[in-house]
C-alpha cells in the first residue's frame, strides 16, 4: 500500500509541475506586453484589452502582444516538434535546429520568396514542405540502417550546413529581389503582426491538435520497434506520420519567426527532467514550457541593450549552445 | 493448421536465411525451436511480428495467412517477447505491464476497470504483485524478465513466442523464467513458443522441439526423440551421452567432445 501511495504522490508532482508551467505561462505574457520601451502596469495592460480607446492600446494590442503570442506558439511547435523527433531518432540530441530541419525550411522559404514573391500565402506551405524534405533525407541518412547518435548528428550538421549554403547562394544572387526580406527566416519575432499570426496559426494549431493522440503510441514505439510491432502499432506508418507532424510543427514555426534555434533541444530535456519519460506528460510539459521559454527570451532581448534589440535566436543561442555542450558531455544522453 | 509456419523463405539481400520452413504448432503445447547459432531461429520468429517479412510463404493463424489480420488483431491473439527490447530509464512495473492493454485501446478512451484488472492479473501470474510502482531498472534480471513476460501475459494472447527468454540470467533466474512459462501454460491454455540453447531446459519443459540448421527444418520430435546422440552429433557436432531424469521424466543430456575424424 505503501509503495501505491509513493506512485500516486510521483503523479501529483507531475501534475503540480505542469499546473506550475501553465501559470508561468500567464506571468510571462502579461510580463511581455507591460516591459519594453514604454513600461505599463499590470491594470494598464488589462486596461488594454478594453479596445482602441485604452491608453495603452496601440503598443500592447497591436505591437507587444502579437509578437508576444506569436513567439509562444512557436516555442510550443518547436518543443514538440523536438520531443517528436527525439522520440522518432530514438536520440536525445534531436531537434528541429540540430538535425537541419529548420535550414532545409528555410532554404524552401526563400526560394519561395524569390520565386512567387507575391504569393505570402504559399510561404507556410513551401516551408512546411522544405522541413519535411529535410527531416525525410535526415530519417533515411541517419536512421534507416540502425540507430546511430554519431551518424544522425553527422548527417544532421551536413545538411543543415547543405541548405544553409543553399539559402545563402540565394539571398546573394537574388538579394534584389528578396528586398528586405533578406533576413527573413534569420530568427527574430521583431515587427510579428496579427496578419502574420493569422497566416500562420491554422498550422501550428493543427500540429498541436495531432499532438493530443499521439502520447500512448509514443510511448509504445519507446520500447523499441519490435515489441511495439507485437503489440499491434503499426510502427513504419506511425514513423512516418510523426516525422510529417515534426515537420509541419518546425516548418510553420519557421515560416513565422525564421530559424530559431535551441528551444526544440533544451524544452524536451527540462521538461523530461522535471515529469519524466512517459509522453502523456512530456507534451503537456513541453507545451507550457516552450511558451514561457520563448517569450521570457524574446522579452530579454528587447529590453536588454540601451538601444535597439538582441533578436530571440541570439538570446536562445547564449543559453542553448552551452546547454547543448553539456548535454554531449553527459555520457548517458548518448 | 492452427498457428504455424508454411513454407517460410527469408533472404537478406542475396544472402539466404531461411529456405523453406514449415512448422505446425499444437494448440496448448509448449514448443522449442532448437539450433546453432545464426540458424535463423530469430529471423523466423520475427516473421510473425512482421518485422521480417518473408520473400515466400506465410505465418498462418487458424488456417489464414497472418497478413489477413489487422497488426492490432493479431496482437489481440499472439504475443511476442523479442530478445533485443528498449525501455525509457524511468517506466515501473506497473506502467510496462499497462502496455500490454495497448492493443485493446480505444483511441481517446482512459484505462478502463477491465483493463485494470487485467494489469493486476498479470502481475499476479508473474508473481509481481505488490510490485508495480518499482522502477524496472532498479530490478533483478529474473525480475525484469518476469515484469516483460508480464506484459506480454497482459496481452491475453492465446499464442507466445519467447525468443531466448532465459539467456544472460544465471540459473536460478532461467528455471523461475521456465516455470512461469509452464504454469501460465497450465493456467491460461496458452499455447508457447521460444527459442532456447539449453538443452536440457529444452528437454524438461518442451512437448515437442524443432530442430533449425542450415536454412531449414532438420527434424520434429519429443524431447526424447530429439536429445540423443545421433541428432545431437548431427546438428552441434557434439558427442553425448543421454541419462535419464526420472522425476522430471525427460532425457538429460551431458554433452561430450566428438573424436577429430568424427567431426565434420
Amino acid at each position: 500500500m505503501a509503495k501505491r501511495k509513493r506512485r500516486r504522490k510521483t503523479l501529483r508532482s507531475k501534475l503540480t509541475a505542469i499546473a506550475v508551467l501553465a501559470v508561468l505561462c500567464a506571468a510571462a505574457t502579461l510580463a511581455a506586453v507591460s516591459i519594453g520601451s514604454v513600461r505599463y502596469s499590470i491594470p494598464e495592460v488589462l486596461d488594454a484589452f478594453r479596445g482602441p480607446d485604452a491608453k495603452a492600446w496601440l503598443l500592447v494590442w497591436n505591437v507587444r502582444l502579437p509578437r508576444v503570442i506569436c513567439g509562444g506558439l512557436v516555442g510550443v511547435c518547436l518543443s514538440l516538434s523536438g520531443c517528436i523527433l527525439q522520440g522518432v531518432m530514438r536520440n536525445h540530441l534531436a531537434s528541429p535546429s540540430t538535425i537541419g530541419v529548420t535550414s532545409g525550411a528555410g532554404f524552401v522559404g526563400y526560394l519561395v520568396l524569390v520565386a512567387f514573391p507575391q504569393l505570402r500565402a504559399l510561404l507556410p506551405v513551401g516551408v512546411i514542405a522544405g522541413s519535411f524534405a529535410a527531416t525525410m533525407l535526415i530519417y533515411l541518412l541517419a536512421y534507416a540502417r540502425g540507430v546511430s547518435p554519431v551518424r544522425m548528428i553527422l548527417a544532421g550538421m551536413a545538411v543543415s550546413a547543405m541548405f544553409g549554403a543553399f539559402s545563402d547562394i540565394i539571398r546573394s544572387f537574388f538579394s534584389d529581389r528578396l528586398g528586405n526580406a533578406v533576413g527573413y527566416f534569420v530568427g527574430s519575432l521583431n515587427g510579428t503582426t496579427w496578419d502574420d499570426l493569422r497566416l500562420i496559426l491554422p498550422y501550428m494549431l493543427a500540429g498541436m491538435a495531432v499532438c493530443f493522440f499521439l502520447p500512448v503510441n509514443m510511448n509504445v514505439l519507446m520500447l523499441g520497434d519490435e515489441t511495439a510491432r507485437s503489440l499491434g502499432l503499426d510502427v513504419e506508418r506511425f514513423r512516418l506520420f510523426l516525422i510529417a507532424t515534426a515537420s509541419l510543427l518546425a516548418g510553420a514555426s519557421v515560416a513565422v519567426a525564421g530559424m530559431v534555434g535551441f528551444v526544440g533541444l533544451i524544452v524536451p530535456h527540462i521538461a523530461r527532467i522535471l515529469v519524466g519519460s512517459d509522453y502523456r506528460f512530456l507534451f503537456p510539459t513541453s507545451i507550457f514550457l516552450g511558451y514561457a521559454f520563448v517569450v521570457a527570451c524574446d522579452t530579454v532581448g528587447r529590453v536588454v541593450l540601451p538601444v535597439g534589440e538582441l533578436s530571440v535566436s541570439v538570446v536562445l543561442a547564449f543559453i542553448g549552445a552551452p546547454f547543448f555542450l553539456w548535454l554531449l558531455r553527459k555520457k548517458n544522453a548518448m | 493448421m492452427y498457428f504455424g509456419f508454411r513454407d517460410i523463405c527469408v533472404s537478406y539481400g542475396s544472402r539466404p536465411i531461411l529456405d523453406g520452413v514449415t512448422m505446425d504448432f499444437a494448440r496448448g503445447s509448449i514448443t522449442t525451436i532448437i539450433g546453432p547459432n545464426g540458424c535463423g531461429k530469430s529471423t523466423l520468429l520475427k516473421t510473425v511480428s512482421r518485422t521480417v517479412v518473408p520473400a515466400s510463404g506465410e505465418v498462418v493463424l487458424e488456417d489464414r495467412p497472418i497478413t489477413a489480420y489487422s497488426v492490432k488483431a493479431v496482437a489481440q491473439r499472439v504475443a511476442y517477447l523479442p530478445q533485443i527490447r528498449m525501455s525509457p530509464r524511468d517506466i515501473d512495473i506497473r506502467t510496462l505491464v499497462s502496455y500490454g492493454r495497448y492493443p485493446y485501446r480505444v483511441p481517446g478512451r482512459r484505462q478502463t476497470k477491465e483493463d485494470a484488472e487485467a494489469i493486476d492479473r498479470a502481475l499476479a501470474l508473474a508473481g509481481l504483485e505488490g510490485m508495480g510502482s518499482r522502477l524496472l531498472n532498479n530490478l533483478s534480471g529474473g525480475e525484469k524478465q518476469r515484469a516483460w513476460i508480464a506484459m506480454t501475459i497482459c496481452q491475453s494472447p492465446e499464442i507466445l513466442l519467447l525468443d531466448e527468454p532465459t539467456t544472460h540470467l544465471d540459473i536460478g533466474y532461467q528455471l523461475e523464467v521456465l516455470e512461469l512459462v509452464r504454469d501460465l501454460r497450465q493456467k491460461l491454455g496458452i499455447t508457447v513458443v521460444m527459442v532456447l540453447h539449453d538443452m536440457n531446459f529444452t528437454a524438461r519443459y518442451s512437448d515437442c522441439i524443432y530442430v533449425l540448421k542450415d536454412r531449414a527444418v532438420q527434424c520434429r520430435g519429443t524431447p526424447a526423440e530429439i536429445i540423443e546422440p545421433e541428432t545431437m552429433r548431427r546438428i552441434f557436432s557434439i558427442g553425448a551421452r543421454i541419462l535419464v531424469d526420472e522425476k522430471n521424466g525427460c532425457p538429460l543430456l551431458i554433452p561430450e567432445k566428438l573424436p577429430a575424424d568424427e567431426t565434420q
